[in-house]
């Protein structure tokens, strides 16, 4: 399965980073071009999570659970694949969902800014990907740069993960206020 | 193995009727594959003729073991072989245990007319004050039965190895000169004849031929398999590989060769068992015969090695770490759709 892994990949690579591009234009420009190219990017999220969850997969199918799950390079893998999935399914409900409001003031540069964090993590997560077939780039020295080893698993500890936890509770609670507020005003 | 997490009990060692019973083996020590029915159980060791005939083919591997304090002092360094086990060479080894069980005391003590003391102390020992050229090991040249009424005092210290000579295969190897520890590193050159006349238990050099080498070093007084290892190197006798024997004249050479520097690195509890199996990604290039240089770095190694030590505790942390962050993910994806307006076109 890695050869139509590595062919499938190549899809939500493309579309994700055209999504970006997208989005960028959107966030500086209000010309019609922009809106005009606004209007395929739900579409084109929609196709490129479907294209990245066939690809994930897929690569769940390269090597068992537990040869994937036992290698570092494996284990962050999975782990960036998974967050960059989610995340970009974030941004497609947010922009579905929302509509031309996430262009409105403040929210077109928060829009821009997740597209660019989107791209890091795709980066991130291909790059890895590249490594577990042997092939290698910079990327790595960059991480390595800014303090993580790639050849280390990422996880972090057990406070950590109740700290990431509460944030999470915490965001809950905000959207729910948000969503009382909405329906109060 | 030894000291690995699950190692094989003692006592299931000893009951085994090869390892235990004929090879008088306590711990599973490295052993060859082939020497094994089943490469995941130790317990499968090949029927005595199989391994005969695998020792004939020259089936084993070749560990030249020198050791500062156990061999060096004497000039020589032990000589021994894997195959279905870690053991020395035939014949009597560099060093033997100072202790006699029965009596519950050291055989031998430093003899006072050679040695002028008949133990050394403990304080010199801990604070370091011995040098190369001082009394710091007994041997048997120096060595006389320990003397059971003599007014022992506390801190007197006699070493837990008497070092010897050795004889037949176990002695093959001495030092060249002598090895000298000397602002952080160890200067050994070990001498051999390239045909030592023990063929079962030593890798016979010849001429233009190229053999695999690897390195293990002990630093900072560790033991056991907490040693750091090297990947395999070539060594070719006039021939080209990774390092290049040539011959010379004299009994010294003149070192004037390249240096050749080789990558040591802790491997951790990485077993070949483990490397065969689900675990390893890489099993299939094994099969292959991939070399691990291939598609593995020392420095990658390095970090592999280590987190093999605790594989199952970080795996559990790191499927907790990629759960957390995707319900991250959606927390401040819920909280974002709730407070962005809604579009009036939406």
């Amino acid at each position: 399965m890695a050869a139509y892994h590595v062919v499938l990949v190549h899809f939500p690579i493309a579309l994700w980073m055209t999504a970006t591009l997208s989005i960028l234009l959107r966030a500086f420009s209000d010309g019609e071009l922009a809106q005009a190219v606004d209007r395929a990017l739900v579409p084109l999220l929609t196709v490129a999570l479907i294209s990245g969850l066939a690809a994930f997969a897929v690569g769940l199918m390269v090597w068992p659970w537990e040869t994937i799950s036992s290698t570092p390079l494996g284990r962050n893998h999975v782990l960036l694949a998974s967050w960059t999935v989610a995340y970009w399914a974030l941004l497609l409900v947010t922009r579905w969902r929302r509509g031309e409001a996430v262009w409105v003031g403040a929210s077109r540069w928060i829009m821009a800014g997740l597209a660019l964090l989107g791209s890091v993590l795709l980066g991130i997560t291909g790059t890895l990907g590249g490594h577990l077939v042997g092939i290698y780039t910079e990327v790595s020295n960059a991480l390595r740069w800014l303090g993580w080893e790639v050849f280390t698993t990422f996880y972090v500890p057990h406070a950590t993960l109740a700290a990431i936890g509460v944030i999470t509770l915490l965001l809950i609670g905000l959207g729910l206020w948000g969503r009382r507020a909405g329906a109060n005003a | 193995m030894p000291f690995f997490t699950h190692e094989a009990k003692a006592d299931e060692v000893k009951a085994h009727p090869y390892l235990g019973g004929k090879r008088k083996q306590e711990e599973v020590r490295k052993y060859l594959p082939a020497t094994r029915k089943d490469i995941n159980d130790w317990r499968s060791v090949v029927p005595e003729d199989e391994l005969a005939a695998l020792r004939q083919g020259g089936y084993f591997l070749d560990l030249w073991h020198w050791r500062a304090h156990r061999s060096n002092p004497i000039d020589v360094s032990d000589d021994e072989v894997i195959f279905d086990a870690r053991s020395g060479d035939a014949g009597e080894g560099p060093f033997t245990a100072n202790w006699d069980a029965e009596t519950k005391q050291p055989k031998f003590m430093l003899d006072p007319q050679k040695t002028q003391r008949r133990a050394l102390k403990w304080d010199d020992l801990i604070q370091r004050t011995l040098g190369l050229d001082d009394v710091y090991f007994i041997s048997e040249d120096t060595a006389v039965p320990f003397d059971t009424i003599h007014a022992w005092q506390e801190g007197d210290t006699i070493p837990r190895r008497l070092l010897r000579r050795g004889d037949g295969s176990h002695a093959d190897i001495t030092v060249l000169g002598r090895g000298l520890w000397k602002d952080g590193f160890w200067d050994v050159t070990l001498k051999r004849a390239m045909d030592t006349g023990h063929p079962l238990d030593d890798k016979i050099l010849v001429d233009k031929r190229v053999y695999n080498l690897a390195f293990a070093v002990h630093r900072y007084a560790v033991g056991s398999r907490w040693h750091n290892i090297s990947l395999p190197i070539t060594l070719g006798l006039g021939r080209e590989a990774d390092l290049i024997a040539s011959r010379f004249d004299g009994d010294v050479p003149a070192w004037d060769q390249p240096w050749h520097a080789v990558t040591l690195f802790y491997p951790g509890q990485v077993s070949w068992p483990m490397l065969n199996s689900a675990r390893h990604a890489g099993a299939e290039n094994i099969k292959k015969g991939v070399p691990v240089k291939f598609r593995h770095s020392e420095s990658q190694l390095a970090h592999y090695g280590v987190e093999a030590e605790f594989a199952g505790e970080i795996r559990r942390q790191w499927l907790f770490t990629l759960f957390a962050g995707v319900m991250l993910i959606a927390g401040f994806g819920f909280a974002l759709n709730q407070w962005l307006e809604r579009s009036p076109g939406a």
